[in-house]
């Protein structure tokens, strides 16, 4: 029952792409360790909490400041997958753990991550004291934090390009992901590489996190709600591939937010848009398992076949 | 995919031993636990101890308290107790004298209540309480249990019920069923409880309902408002399930009338997923002449906080109203963003749920409340009666600051329960709650006559005030007298 | 009036549930290799169906059918596509099933709703004592869970059996040896689910209300994890794993009203269960219990 003449699709459209920058940041964390040490880490939710807690920490109780409880965010988050992977996953695979062991280990580590946050910042939502009003910028409704990080993630995007294409790091974290073995026989210190993986992956998570929390509130399962489609983003956009996350989290933000005039309009439950994003992710697996990532590859493998 | 690992653990025959070990410390400490004469530590300790070392002790008291209830109405209640106890204890504890408490009243109607005190009571008498202390409505939830606290303070430094004190069990539900379950399963099978106050939620209450019957416990509902739960005891045969507030079926009439008589033709309303909010949303749509002005239903998801679509859809929607049904902690954040897109040009109305100070938390969302001139209902409840006087003052006294949403409510829960074992004179679940209906009937609470259907266990009538969010000293607070809505009267402006 | 027969009744019978859960995660995961992180999905539609069909007035054991055909029928159509991806995938997928499953019964008025289905008959009869109705539930529960143990224990030690273990251990050898892997597959996938939903369907009447957000993803990975802790590819184990996990959440409800800690206890009964989960990985990976020996039949 919706006269929808007046829709604001310049609105929804930004909608998607904070809602999309959001899945990006959560999801590259993920798709790095996914891609590079095979297994799921269940555990990342709680790093996208963390960030947001420790901001917090920072920003309020410390009184240093917002802009310096994100940078402290970061650092902290990916200071944390480093040590995650110093003391657990990394011991677990030098004993030879199956990457089922590794999540199972992960889910257990979560477990313990969370309450020991909830034990330490209390059960009750946080907020961040720091409030930027909204203004209208043209036709759309728009607040300097939301600008900020979409911002944010697109310079992350532009940065990760460049750090992939053009620094030996880069393609060092490549040659890793692509088959560790032979990376680490030509000479790659593997090990550093991820480590490194470990500590971006994190630290972007973390930001994910602030990211979120200041736009709704800090709570212990802030991470965890947004997993399942951080997951969605990383297998639709092809696990390992950051230019498929990226494009994947994007995606997945469209049709989310588009996706709920379809509903309303069908006079749905609006909670299905979630839905939505599983079924995107569903129908990719099933006819295109190598996610986005995958078609790219294989229509370039066919353009390059084809021109001889 | 290889399933064998490389590794081995420890041997099998240490496993084997281990896994014994645990098995017997797991059941072990459950049996011992249960058992135990140690007295557990509680989460919560608020008693005098009134025990002598000698003898007998007859005390008797006589307790008249008067409350003006309303235009005019005055009633008392008179409740003479004589309590006899036979302390014989090895346990000395500092003795307290007993306080009488007498007060003057004028009464158009007296009651006498006399219940004597019980062999058949325990030396404690345990009151279970189960609320969500923690997750969505955790904030309220913790303060709501100040009012259980409160009850039995009061009464215990009166004596007791039938001298015996009164203590407060909690357990926490997090406002998930088989939690509350759970909860409740603890507090009757391993403590021994005979009568519980709650739960918070309509679904945890339709989830213990069984339960409830089977084993005989009644319990006494504070906020479980759901229209659905009134059929609980033709469900089972019994009814097990009170509750000291509205069902929302009446809520929703007052709500309907007060939108027509703003005559609002484009409502639009935006509710949280679950039992609460989508059975707001449905008794309202079913009240005769709502549903032609309902031009949009929303119902959001309150783990996602993600709520700038839906909202967008409500603008393009171009209501005269939007009438919300929220939880807090994800209302919070509605409410923000709502003023972030820059809905406050479009005034608001809500339930009870959204007359909790704990919204104004989130100053930005104090904002839209304050700019929408959000209004709404709230079962009634009259600050100026004796009985909300001494609920408040006590309140202030030991928690400070202004009572949450619910938690008189939880107060008057917790002293049914309370006066129904003394009524009942002893500890049975079966026996406390054929005294409820009895009970219901002589008490006057802080929210106002607690009279009860025994064959519903739901309040008799039910009034509604109307509040308003309104800046006082540049604060935002809720004018609770904004107006009024009976069933008898409609809407009433003040 | 402290009741703990009652309370460790309860107890025992949640063993029984969630002993055939973690049964049916053996066989798939265990035995075959397969990573169902949606084991709660199976769980919820066996519980729904029989609620349905019973709160409609048919017979306890018509609804318990139901719920069995119904899950195990899901289970095969979830097969088809699933079982082509490889492990990791499988079991996002199935993780993501479960929630798709839970938001449509929440938000279909008709199938329930939040507040779910109330007042499912239950097989004892009314009017019985408690604790004797509840020793009747603790039997009922653990018939069920012996005949899934003797259907489980069937599978293993047979040619079938053998099959599922080649496939888990290398399904590309065990397809060039002429075995149509994914039929072994699609069917114990479709046996399991037929499992965890008669695990489904007993527990429904026995709290004889259910609500969606009683299925939340986290009952997938406490079976997971019970499955750890009694061994995998063990069916002993799967019930051991159960009885562990129950016992220790249990009484650390109970103890925390005991131990004066610096610690809040409801979090640290959480702490405690994920680093039980984390020693055992490190220290024994493999559960307590190893794999079941395989025995030779004859003929079977």
């Amino acid at each position: 029952m919706v006269d929808g003449l007046s829709l604001n699709i310049a609105q929804i459209l930004f909608n998607s792409l904070l809602t999309g920058s959001l899945y990006v940041l959560a999801a590259i964390g993920l798709t790095l360790t996914y891609g590079i040490l095979r297994f799921p880490n269940v555990a990342h939710a709680e790093f996208i909490t963390f960030g947001a807690y420790f901001a917090y920490t920072v920003a309020d109780i410390w009184k240093l400041g917002f802009e310096t409880g994100v940078l402290a965010a970061f650092v902290a988050s990916g200071l944390l997958g480093v040590a995650s992977h110093l003391f657990l996953f990394g011991p677990l695979i030098k004993k030879g753990a199956s990457i089922l062991h590794l999540t199972v280990a992960s889910v257990g580590y979560g477990i313990v991550l969370r309450y020991a946050m909830q034990e330490i910042w209390g059960r009750k939502d946080l907020y961040y004291s720091a409030y930027y009003p909204g203004f209208d910028l043209g036709p759309i409704r728009v607040t300097p934090l939301w600008l900020s990080f979409i911002l944010l993630a697109v310079a992350v995007v532009a940065i990760f390009h460049l750090l992939l294409t053009k620094t030996k790091i880069g393609r060092a974290m490549r040659a890793t992901s692509n088959n560790p073995s032979l990376a680490q026989a030509s000479g790659i210190d593997t090990r550093m590489i991820i480590l490194l993986v470990w500590f971006l992956g994190s630290a972007l998570a973390g930001l994910g996190g602030v990211m979120k929390a200041s736009d709704t509130r800090i709570t212990p399962v802030l991470g965890w709600d947004i997993l399942i489609m951080s997951f969605a983003a990383v297998i639709f956009g092809g696990v390992g591939s950051i230019y498929g996350t990226i494009l994947a989290g994007y995606i997945l933000g469209f049709v989310e937010n588009l996706g709920v005039i379809g509903l309303v309009a069908l006079k749905l439950s609006t909670e299905y848009r979630f839905l939505l994003g599983f079924l995107v992710l569903v129908f990719a697996l099933i006819f295109a398992p190598q996610g986005i990532a995958g078609i790219t590859f294989r229509s370039i493998k066919r353009r390059l076949k084809a021109s001889g | 995919m290889r399933k064998n690992s490389k590794v081995r653990g420890i041997a099998t025959s240490a496993a084997a031993v281990l896994a014994v070990v645990l098995l017997i410390v797991g059941i072990a400490a459950g049996y011992v636990a249960g058992s135990a004469t140690v007295a557990p530590r509680t989460t919560t300790v608020m008693q005098t101890r009134t025990v002598t070392s000698t003898a007998t002790q007859t005390v008797a008291q006589t307790v008249t308290t008067t409350q003006t209830v309303g235009a005019g109405q005055t009633v008392t209640q008179t409740v003479t107790r004589t309590a006899t106890q036979t302390v014989t204890q090895s346990v000395t504890q500092t003795v307290t004298a007993t306080q009488s408490v007498t007060q003057t009243t004028t009464a158009t109607r007296t009651v006498t209540a006399t219940a004597t005190a019980p062999s058949g009571l325990p030396e404690k008498v345990k009151i279970g309480v189960i609320l969500p202390l923690s997750g969505e409505l955790g904030s309220i939830g913790v303060r709501m249990l100040y009012g259980s606290h409160i009850a039995a303070k009061i009464v215990n430094d009166s004596g007791g019920i039938g001298g015996r004190p009164v203590q407060i069990v909690a357990e926490d539900t997090a406002a998930v069923p088989d939690k509350a379950l759970d909860a409740v399963k603890k507090l009757v099978e391993v403590q021994g409880v005979q009568v519980i106050v709650g739960p918070a939620t309509s679904v945890e209450a339709a989830t213990i309902a069984k339960y409830l019957n089977d084993r005989k416990v009644p319990a006494i509902s504070m906020s479980a408002t759901a229209g659905a739960l009134s059929n609980l005891a033709k469900q089972y045969g019994d009814t097990y399930f009170w509750r000291v507030v509205g069902s929302d079926n009446i809520q929703a009439r007052a709500l309907a009338d007060i939108m027509k008589q703003k005559d609002f033709k484009r409502i639009v309303t935006f509710v949280v997923s679950n039992d609460y909010g989508i059975g707001m949303e449905q008794m309202i749509l079913a009240q005769p002449g709502i549903k032609e002005r309902v031009v949009l239903t929303i119902r959001y998801d309150p783990t996602k906080g993600d709520y700038r679509t839906e909202l967008e859809q409500v603008r393009a929607a171009n209501p005269d109203v939007i009438f919300y049904a929220l939880w807090v902690e994800s209302g919070k954040i509605v409410f923000r963003q709502a003023l972030d897109l820059g809905l406050d040009k479009i005034p608001t109305m809500g339930g009870e749920g959204m007359a909790d100070e704990a919204f104004f938390a989130d100053s930005r969302a104090a904002e839209y409340m304050v700019k929408t001139g959000l209004f709404g209902t709230r079962p009634t409840y009259d600050p100026n009666t004796y009985s909300y006087q001494v609920f408040y003052n006590m309140h202030k006294k030991l928690y400070g600051g202004e009572p949450s949403l619910f938690a008189d409510y939880t107060y008057d829960a917790t002293m049914v329960a309370i006066l129904a074992v003394g009524h009942a004179g002893a500890y049975e679940g079966a026996k406390i709650k054929n005294a409820l209906a009895l009970t219901g009937q002589y008490y006057i609470g802080a929210t106002g006559m607690k009279a009860l259907d025994p064959s519903t266990g739901d309040l008799l009538s039910q009034d509604y005030l109307i509040w308003k969010v309104e800046l006082k000293d540049g604060k935002p607070t809720y004018n609770f007298n904004y107006g009024s809505w009976s069933l008898g009267a409609g809407v009433v402006w003040k | 009036m402290v009741n703990i027969e009652n309370f460790i009744l309860d107890m025992f019978i949640y063993v029984g549930i969630f002993g055939i859960l973690s049964l049916s995660l053996n066989l798939e995961y265990g035995f075959t290799g397969l990573w169902n992180f949606g084991k709660v999905a199976f769980y919820m539609i066996g519980a729904y169906t029989s609620g349905i069909i019973t709160t409609l007035g048919y017979p306890v054991y018509v609804g318990f059918a139901a719920g069995v055909l119904v899950s195990g029928l899901a289970g095969l159509l979830i097969s088809l596509p699933a079982l082509r991806l490889r492990e990791d995938y499988l079991g996002i997928l199935t993780l993501v099933f479960g929630e798709i499953i839970r938001i449509i019964l929440k938000n279909e008025y008709w199938l329930g709703g939040p507040l779910g289905i109330r007042g499912i008959p239950s097989i004892t009869p009314a009017g019985l004592e408690y604790t004797t109705a509840l020793v009747m539930q603790l039997a009922s529960v653990f018939a069920i869970a012996a005949v899934c143990y003797l259907v489980a224990n069937r599978i293993i030690h047979s040619p079938y059996g053998r099959v599922i273990r080649g496939i888990r251990e290398d399904e590309l050898a065990t397809a060039s040896l002429g075995k149509n892997t994914f039929r072994y597959k699609a069917s114990i996938f479709s046996i399991s689910s037929a499992m965890a939903g008669v695990a489904g369907a007993f527990m429904g009447q026995y709290v004889t209300s259910i609500a969606p957000d009683q299925f939340m993803p986290f009952i997938s990975f406490t079976v997971w994890m019970m499955v750890m802790l009694g061994g995998f590819a063990n069916i002993e184990g799967a019930f051991l794993g159960a009885l562990i996990y129950i016992a220790f959440e249990r009484s650390a409800r109970i103890a925390k009203d005991y131990l004066l800690l610096p610690i809040d206890p409801n979090n640290l009964m959480f702490i405690l269960t994920g680093l039980l989960i984390l020693i055992f990985v490190f220290f024994r990976p493999e559960g307590l219990l190893g794999e079941n020996k395989v025995r030779e039949h004859k003929g079977v």
